[in-house]
């Protein structure tokens, strides 16, 4: 243990002593490197006279207690890698400048941290890191003796007491490690989010929440400020937790949007933002600002107590343009109204969705209505008329509540109605930002009239690019066949009731309408336009999916009626929790159906069907319908086509299981009819009840149950269940049963319902078939090789066999 | 070098820090120390330094439903599910 002082001027700290160092201040140089043990100071006595100086640290560099004091000179602690403290921290407020861009480790067992308010550049880590599962309780505990401002990452890993003084950081404050004590109470915290984990390694896997001892934030006041991805209280990756057990409670939640530009996780290229608030929490007060950008979408996935005010002001009057979105009951999370509470609520040019209040004095001015809200006053509803030109459609006051006169209502709320008839001379609108509306009817118009999205504002997720909607709409879409939508970004139905479509053509469709219902009115396509598409434009789960050279629906939550009439499109991509109901419709074309929780097809045909020209994916023979494992199939009395398999080198797909992480599972959705009308299908599903084919053409199929092992070329060990056996062959059309690629044993399949298969001209390879003596492949099928079960004769024949019999007669 | 604490009132709240100056630091120093801090702070909080995106080439996704986690790679093409 000895003492280190800086007497290099400028000069680079490093591994190398040099004449840098020395045993006393101002003393000779020459002095050995600081170790972990070692005390080091920089003072007057480090510079030339009283000139500035820049302590350049490269690599790793320790110290234990660290003291710049008592400078005379402008001092710059530059450079980057790591500065690891194993005791005090202690700088002055002037004289230093601390742009270091490395890590700043604060690694003793009992350390100050005194930093004089001075703003530290370094990625932060207040304690040390632990092996993820290691039981060993942390000791380590931090004091700040001053403020804490990081324009950078900060992680408290130790138990840690900020004594109340004010913690600001221009990124998150990530809560890591288990059993750690958090003292944060009568603290001013302004962070870019709160965020807990127990893990930095880049193995998603391993984000694990932390396992907090105490979390005291009595007092407090939270600011969350500009945009992040979880803004507060979820792991790193998003996940939430239950933080039921610290209880965190502020005085005070502000959401502050002051820029659109910086976040470690998310930037925007457009004029939205968000804030999620991904865990519980209570507060004396909740407050909104006004923000930076156009539109601020506040979602709030878990219940949130407001003891007092709730203050929503993202525009200081009423013909402001900036909003924000609260959404409450929001997709992929509960969909249950979000009861605030408070005993006053204020807001101005906010919409809700899904938000509550109980409070006795509610003051709301030009609040959009999107459903599932209670206790808030909105604006009555009007019906207005569009006057304008051709832009500005949802800024300018341009809206008249009679049609063919000079508007001077403000645009439209979630409750109004937006009439677009003849009496507009406009032929485009620029539909510049999204908006939401209750009912468009365009149904009178008969001059064309083209809606177009091109300035669709846009941000970047992780840098996928998320485009908000063309438009919502909380009630109906009725247009006559001389609109058209011109652009790539969906029409939303949103909010509880009945919707109805009434358009023949949609660049795409995006559902989260809860219990509502969404129902076609008449024949309907979903665009084909080439586009990257983020449908959902919230960071919350995924459906970021994005594709090109097809159209997607997004079934978000509640029901989709196709209503009898004609669905086309080429994707859809159903997300949490939704029904999908399509009865006794003729056909829903779909080039790729992923199901992620309830699929009814009702009495439908859906016909899947291989669309050439296609890009290719790396897993291409993989593509098809894929329901996912763990969610019903409500397939009732319909039928799935397995169609158009133009390209004969791909195959195509049907399964009721997904791919997991390292794990397959079961599903016990059964499939009614199946009918093949393609060559190359795979066929991987656990039961069918009646499998058949109607053309005669040469087909490839595989049967196979489903998968009870791990990866795509395990056994099949489970059979596919199937009723009734139907798929017609001839001596001109082979089909071929099993699997004869490779050395998969599979074609798995097992008659029930008693009976028996009689079937022909099939082609059978690695193929086992329960029970004996059902399964009858027909004199004139052909045995390849590995089959089981299979009996290769008539039933009125069954001598002649592909197992062999030896009979014997006295 | 002396430690004084101090506290104010912004529009973002109370900005509790402590300072650390010189002993012979004279009150209006002093003063002038106390007010470069709080400036400092407010322009740290309302110009955050700008973090340049990365080009995106490809992410993987991991959601997870009923504790089953799905992986989903993002790709410029379109999306695997794995």
């Amino acid at each position: 243990m000895a003492d280190r002082y800086w007497v290099g001027g400028t000069n680079t700290w490093n591994t190398t002593a040099g004449a840098k160092w020395s045993t006393t201040s101002g003393g000779a140089g020459g002095a050995s490197v600081p170790t972990l043990n070692d005390d080091v100071y920089f003072d007057q006595n480090s510079n030339v006279g009283t000139g500035a100086f820049t302590v350049t640290l490269s690599g790793t560099v320790n110290c234990r207690n660290i003291t710049v004091q008592n400078l005379d000179g402008a001092m710059t602690i530059n450079g980057s890698g790591s500065l690891n403290v194993y005791g005090n921290l202690t700088f002055p407020s002037t004289g230093l400048t601390f742009p270091f861009s490395g890590s700043l480790n604060i690694l003793s067992e009992n350390s100050i941290l005194n930093t004089g308010g001075v703003t530290i550049s370094a990625i932060t880590f207040i304690g040390k890191s632990v092996v993820i599962g290691d039981p060993t309780p942390i000791t380590q505990t931090v004091t700040l003796a001053s403020s804490l401002n990081i324009v950078n990452d900060l992680f408290i890993r130790c138990n840690f007491n900020s004594q109340g003084y004010s913690i600001t950081a221009n990124s998150p404050l990530t809560l890591s490690n288990a059993n750690i004590n958090i003292d944060i109470s009568n603290t001013n915290i302004i962070v870019n989010a709160l965020i807990l984990e127990n893990s930095l390694t880049t193995d998603k896997s391993k984000y694990l929440p932390s396992v907090i001892n105490s979390f005291n934030s009595l007092n407090s006041n939270l600011t969350l400020i500009n945009t992040s991805k979880f803004a507060l209280m979820s792991t790193r990756n998003g996940e939430s937790f239950d933080l039921s057990t610290i209880n965190p409670a502020f005085n005070t939640v502000t959401l502050i949007n002051n820029t659109i530009t910086s976040n470690t996780n998310v930037s925007t290229a457009g004029p939205i933002n968000w804030f999620t608030i991904v865990s519980s929490f209570t507060t004396n007060n909740f407050i909104i600002h006004e923000p930076a950008s156009e539109r601020l979408y506040v979602q709030i996935q878990k219940p949130v107590i407001v003891n007092n005010e709730i203050s929503i002001q993202p525009g200081s009057s009423t013909s402001s343009t900036k909003r924000v979105i609260m959404y409450g009951a929001f997709i992929d999370e509960d969909g249950i109204q979000k009861n605030l509470g408070g005993t006053s609520f204020s807001a101005i040019n906010t919409d809700f969705y899904g938000i509550g209040t109980t409070a006795s004095t509610v003051a709301c001015v030009r609040c959009g209505d999107y459903g599932f809200n209670t206790g808030i006053n909105f604006d009555d509803p009007r019906t207005l008329y569009w006057s304008g030109t051709n832009s500005d459609v949802w800024h300018s006051p341009k809206w008249s509540l009679v049609s063919g006169q000079t508007g001077t209502e403000l645009p439209p709320l979630a409750q109004d109605t937006i009439i677009l008839d003849d009496t507009s001379s406009a032929s485009e609108l620029i539909l510049d930002q999204c908006a939401t509306v209750k009912n468009l009817d365009a149904s009178t118009r008969t001059l064309p009239l083209s809606l177009t999205d091109n300035s669709r504002s846009n941000s970047s997720y992780y840098g996928i690019l998320v485009l908000e909607e063309f438009i919502r709409i909380t009630g109906n879409l009725t247009v006559s066949e001389n609109i058209t939508f011109n652009g790539q970004c969906p029409i939303k139905f949103l909010g509880p009731g009945l919707h109805n479509i009434i358009a023949e053509y949609l660049p795409a469709l995006s559902i989260d309408v809860h219990s509502g219902i969404v129902r076609m009115q008449n024949d309907l396509a979903i665009g084909t336009q080439e586009a990257f598409m983020g449908v959902n434009t919230f960071p919350v789960d995924v459906i970021l999916e994005f594709t090109s050279n097809r159209s997607r629906i997004s079934l978000i939550s509640g029901e989709f009626h196709s209503n009898g009439y004609y669905l086309t499109s080429t994707i859809i991509t159903p997300k949490s929790p939704f029904v999908v109901r399509l009865p006794n419709i003729e056909n829903l074309y779909a080039y790729y159906i992923n199901v992620d929780r309830k699929l009814n097809i009702g009495n439908s045909v859906v016909t899947v069907s291989k669309i050439n020209n296609e890009n290719t994916y790396v897993y291409s023979s993989l593509r098809g319908i894929y329901f996912h494992k763990m969610f019903n199939i409500l397939s009732d009395n319909s039928t799935i086509k397995v169609s158009n398999t133009l390209m004969s080198s791909e195959v195509f797909t049907l399964h009721t299981f997904s791919t997991v992480l390292s794990e397959f599972s079961r599903i016990n959705s059964p499939l009614n009819n199946v009918e093949i009308t393609g060559i190359n299908v795979n066929i991987a599903a656990s039961s069918i009840n009646n499998i058949y084919s109607n053309t005669l053409s040469n087909k490839n199929i595989t049967l196979r149950g489903i998968y009870n092992g791990q990866g795509f070329l395990s056994s099949y060990t489970e059979p596919v269940k199937i009723n009734e056996w139907g798929l017609s062959s001839s001596p001109d059309s082979l089909i071929s049963i099993g699997n004869n690629v490779n050395s998969i044993t599979g074609a798995y399949i097992e008659k029930v319902g008693g009976g028996i298969v009689e079937a022909d001209y099939l082609s059978i390879s690695n193929s086992t078939a329960t029970p004996p003596n059902t399964w009858y492949a027909g004199p004139n099928s052909i045995n390849v090789l590995n089959n089981i079960g299979w009996i290769f004769a008539n039933p009125d024949n069954p001598a002649v066999s592909g197992d062999f019999f030896l009979f014997l007669e006295d | 070098m002396q430690k004084i604490d101090f506290e104010t009132n912004t529009k973002y709240g109370v900005f509790k820090s402590s300072m650390n100056v010189n002993d012979n630091a004279t009150s209006e120093e002093i003063e002038q120390v106390k007010q470069n801090l709080i400036d400092a702070w407010i322009s740290m909080i309302e110009n955050p330094p700008v973090i340049e995106e990365s080009n995106f080439e490809e992410i993987e996704v991991i959601s997870e439903v009923n504790g089953i986690k799905t992986v989903s790679v993002k790709t410029p093409e379109g999306d695997i599910n794995g």
